[in-house]
């Protein structure tokens, strides 16, 4: 919603035409639209989105990181790159939100992971094998937080786990298996199930 | 096959390894069951980044938006592709649903004239010499064309305005292609008392009109 401030009345003397009027509504353009309009450069199109889209942003890299500055930080870096990038978004390939989620849990979870790999040059201690998977571990020691439980209670715990240790935790598939001690397939199917479960919640419940 | 299927889950959570991630993506090329499942997939990822928002610093805002302000140099190799087709395959993905093919701008233009309902309104004389602007309530969508338009500087960008009862709101910018030929798609609801009109604005765009009108047209 931008509240649209004339700078000077706009003056014009409209070609004449007998045909009956009608008019577009972009007052509340899509995500998808509001891209399409960065990627020309249009600054006043992503104030826009930024309002649309920084919390979400902000609350991602949060759940991945935990540390309030450093999440800000991430969400700052990502919220230009969208702006730089806006024009390699492919709408074939899906929703605004979800390439902007794509983006910023990649660059969170390459946050953590590198602060990992230098905590631990600095702590090395030669006999114990470093965790192959830092920010899965810390997804699953983690209390989460109580607003991620309303979406996420529509799932069952093996959806819910497989999916926090994918999305959140930035594991792979085998990885997944191997935390959860579940076969291949079931986290598959689990993932699978539980990500058209949470595209029905949204649709039934908009979010607001 | 059956176990690249299997990979949609992973794939829009970005949880692939990058030859899976290149298998997969070869395999979608020719699979629609997997493209349509993607689509649904895909909603769930973004209910799943939305149940994790939390109010954003105040500052934040602040320091993006000067960033952005200040880097006009890395937008610029961008603007050489045309704005509109960006638009209308983000704006067709809307309409037709993802996962469909993406129309252009000219098989859309195509569509408006031979919508039964196709209607058009012509300026001879404009800021930029003739414009016209066709459209249809039944496509939902309108056609602003012109063959003349002058280049403007590098600092410069045309804009559109939609100017209903509430006053002009940014249609989008563009930038003529290098023989004056532009062709902008407008998506929209049609409802009444619409006034389409073109400025020059500085790069980037403006919240208003600040520049002289140099077409308008009633439709």
């Amino acid at each position: 919603m931008l509240a649209i401030m004339p700078v000077r009345p706009f003056r014009a003397s409209p070609a004449r035409a007998s045909l009956r009027p009608i008019a577009f509504r972009p007052e509340t353009p899509s995500l998808e639209v509001l891209l399409s309009l960065v990627a020309a450069g249009d600054r006043a199109a992503f104030e826009r989105l930024y309002d649309d889209v920084a919390d979400v942003v902000f609350g991602l890299a949060r759940k991945v990181v935990i540390d309030r500055e450093l999440a800000r930080e991430i969400a700052q870096e990502v919220l230009v790159e969208v702006w730089r990038k806006a024009n390699t978004y492919d709408s074939s390939r899906g929703s605004g939100m979800t390439w902007i989620a794509v983006m910023t849990r990649r660059r969170a979870i390459d946050v953590v992971r590198s602060v990992e790999a230098s905590r631990r040059r600095e702590t090395a201690v030669p006999d114990s094998p470093p965790s192959p998977d830092p920010v899965g571990d810390r997804v699953v020691d983690r209390e989460e937080h109580s607003q991620v439980r309303t979406a996420l209670d529509e799932l069952s715990t093996l959806q819910r786990q497989a999916i926090d240790l994918a999305f959140f935790g930035g594991q792979t598939h085998s990885q997944i298996a191997e935390t959860l001690q579940l076969p291949l397939g079931t986290v598959k199917t689990r993932i699978r199930d539980g990500l058209l479960r949470l595209s029905q919640t949204m649709s039934e419940e908009p979010h607001g | 096959m059956a176990e690249l299927h299997d990979l949609a889950g992973f794939y829009v959570l970005d949880a692939l390894d990058p030859t899976e991630k290149d298998e997969f993506e070869s395999h979608l090329e020719g699979c629609q069951s997997c493209r349509t499942e993607i689509g649904a997939l895909s909603g769930g990822v973004e209910a799943l980044a939305r149940s994790v928002a939390e109010p954003a610093p105040a500052e934040m805002k602040r320091a993006v938006m000067s960033t952005v302000t200040a880097s006009t140099a890395t937008v610029l190799p961008f603007r050489k592709r045309s704005w509109q087709l960006v638009a209308v395959a983000a704006v067709a993905a809307l309409v037709f649903g993802i996962g469909t093919l993406r129309v252009t701008e000219q098989e859309r233009f195509d569509q408006l004239v031979a919508a039964a309902d196709s209607r058009q309104v012509s300026l001879q004389q404009s800021g930029v010499g003739p414009v016209e602007i066709i459209w249809s309530a039944m496509e939902g969508a309108a056609a602003f064309r012109a063959e003349t338009v002058p280049e403007v500087d590098d600092d410069q960008t045309y804009q559109l305005w939609l100017i209903g009862p509430g006053g002009p709101v940014s249609a989008g910018t563009f930038r003529p292609g290098s023989d004056g030929a532009v062709l902008v798609i407008l998506e929209g609801t049609p409802s009444p008392g619409l006034v389409v009109g073109l400025t020059v604005e500085p790069e980037g765009g403006s919240n208003a009109p600040t520049g002289e009108v140099l077409a308008a047209l009633e439709i």
